[in-house]
């Protein structure tokens, strides 16, 4: 068994580092025609950028790298020649100009420029403005953190669709989640886990959110079809000069509200708990105790999703990584046992997750981290 | 005292005259009040009853639906406010031939208040206008009378607070003053 692991974990990174090295010399050429070179460090290739893939979307292969102008200036590249990867870079694309255009959206979303869009040797290339921010999101006071979060959860829930007429017009572009679409996805990593030698107390704790969900299904119904980001976390935005940039529209959709407020928050109760607690409060003193409760829904959701997503890298890893996934799985069970109570997961196993996860993430990894959030 | 509140716009819709008509319901609720609300789920407010009116139907089936319950729940009340709106104001002016309860337009949605400067629209609103006991225009100023949030790096503006109250007070008194 550990041997297939080991073969699994090391054909992973011999095929990420195929894909790099037929990549990037031809990346390089072309961009290079247009008056940009890639740098030397390369952040986003880095560690276990070859096991990303999100499990809930259709993410293709793609590179996301930096270059820089002929003034010196960095820019941001997003490249690929995969068929999935190209259809997740036009996506992203159409998202970002059906956006602007929407008549029933109340606010709008700051995106960097794009600087050019090429179409050359079966590649696709985005190159856009990078937004250089004086310190990263985590880095700032919790004042501000609360802010900016703040302002752009508020934004995304500035667009809803809720005419025929809304729908038709967002149907074409974007994808629309309903309740049941949300309970589908749920039984797919229900169902995953189970066939996946997962604890059965994991599985029992996804099994006991799943129930919740069927049952509170009208409050996820409630609270549909806003605009709402799958990946909400400090690292798809930016902040420079007190503007949010938002970085990846591909993960835009239509769906209930707080798909994006759960990532965050589940995002935050490994990064930072009291920007958690402070959000949380926030919706208890200022929304409908309904709303309440589709938050906790999509929390439970989205922590089911979290655990499918590190179960299935156990399957693609070996040694230290593979134990990390291992570590990751438990970790987030436990949280999903404290959300099942509307609970927060003790300090302790947080601060206990962080120290095993730092003694287990390789050197590329841990320099791929710095600055991320 | 009997009141039905039509409104195209209410929580979880957003935009300002969606916890308008929130707030507005819960203040009323010293009276019977039934909403009929354009929407699919709305959020419940204590002691009032509402039917809703989806909106992902086609327009013609809304505004089918819409005729029968303005018509159903206004022939028996004391008083109607409509929240403007193109489509809360055609079958609200189609059914005032029908009925005689008084009509309050309540101009709660500014860019609705644009939209009916122009085309079918502007028609439609004069004709309502001509069918109503009165209108009532809120302040520009949405802090006015939209609910405060409370922050945690804020302090609690009392003033504010009380600058409401007093706002509310005399809202509802208006509103009540229509009823004949």
């Amino acid at each position: 068994m550990l041997k297939l692991n080991l073969m699994l974990n090391n054909k992973s990174i011999q095929n990420w580092q195929d894909y790099l090295a037929s990549e990037l010399p031809q990346i390089s050429y072309i961009i290079e025609k247009h008056g940009y070179t890639l740098t030397e460090d390369q952040p986003h290739i880095k560690g276990e950028r070859f096991l990303m893939q999100a499990v809930t979307t259709t993410a293709g292969k793609k590179l996301i790298l930096y270059a820089t102008n002929q003034a010196g200036k960095t820019v941001v590249v997003k490249a690929t020649r995969d068929w999935a990867g190209k259809q997740e870079l036009l996506h992203e694309r159409k998202c970002r100009t059906l956006l602007h255009q929407l008549n029933f959206s109340y606010d709008t979303f700051h995106s960097p420029t794009e600087l050019a869009f090429l179409e050359q040797n079966k590649f696709i290339i985005v190159i856009t403005e990078f937004i250089e921010q004086t310190s990263s999101f985590l880095d700032r006071p919790i004042e501000e953190q609360f802010s900016f979060s703040l302002t752009a959860l508020k934004a995304q829930e500035g667009t809803r669709a809720t005419t025929a007429g809304h729908i038709r017009s967002i149907r074409k572009v974007f994808n629309y989640r309903t309740s049941a679409d949300y309970l589908n996805l749920h039984t797919g990593f229900l169902t995953f886990l189970k066939q996946n030698a997962v604890t059965d107390e994991i599985i029992n704790l996804v099994f006991q959110s799943h129930e919740k969900l069927t049952q509170q299904q009208t409050y996820i119904e409630q609270y549909g079809g806003f605009l709402t980001h799958t990946d909400f976390v400090p690292h798809n935005f930016r902040i420079k000069d007190q503007t949010l940039y938002l970085l990846d529209f591909s993960s835009l959709q239509f769906g209930n509200k707080h798909e994006s407020w759960a990532r965050f928050l589940n995002f935050m109760t490994l990064y930072n708990s009291e920007l958690e607690t402070l959000l949380i409060n926030y919706v208890e003193q200022n929304r409908a105790p309904e709303e309440r409760e589709s938050l906790q829904l999509m929390r439970l959701f989205r922590l089911g999703e979290i655990i499918t997503y590190y179960a299935k890298n156990v399957a693609q890893s070996a040694d230290a990584l593979k134990t990390l996934n291992q570590e990751r799985v438990q970790f987030w069970a436990d949280v999903l046992a404290a959300e099942l109570q509307n609970t927060r997961v003790s300090r302790e196993i947080v601060t206990n997750y962080q120290t095993s996860r730092d003694q287990l993430r390789s050197k590329e990894e841990k320099e791929r981290q710095v600055g991320l959030h | 005292m009997r009141i039905t509140v039509i409104t195209p716009l209410f929580p979880p819709d957003i935009g300002a005259p969606a916890p308008y008509v929130k707030t507005l319901l819960q203040k009323l609720n010293s009276h019977q009040v039934h909403a009929i609300i354009y929407g699919h789920l709305p959020e419940s407010v204590p002691n009032i009853t509402y039917t809703t009116i989806d909106k992902r139907s086609s327009k013609f089936v809304v505004l089918l639906k819409a005729i029968w319950e303005i018509y159903h729940a206004g022939k028996n009340c004391d008083l109607i406010i409509i929240n403007n709106g193109l489509s809360t104001e055609l079958p609200t002016w189609l059914v005032s031939y029908f009925i005689r309860t008084p009509i309050l337009l309540c101009l709660s949605d500014q860019l609705a208040k644009q939209a009916s400067e122009f085309g079918l629209y502007k028609q439609v609103h004069q004709l309502l206008k001509n069918r109503i006991t009165g209108t009532i225009e809120l302040p520009t100023d949405e802090k006015l009378f939209l609910p405060i949030e409370k922050l945690p790096f804020a302090s609690i503006d009392d003033e504010m607070n009380v600058q409401q109250n007093t706002w509310w007070i005399e809202h509802v008194a208006k509103i009540e003053s229509y009823v004949k």
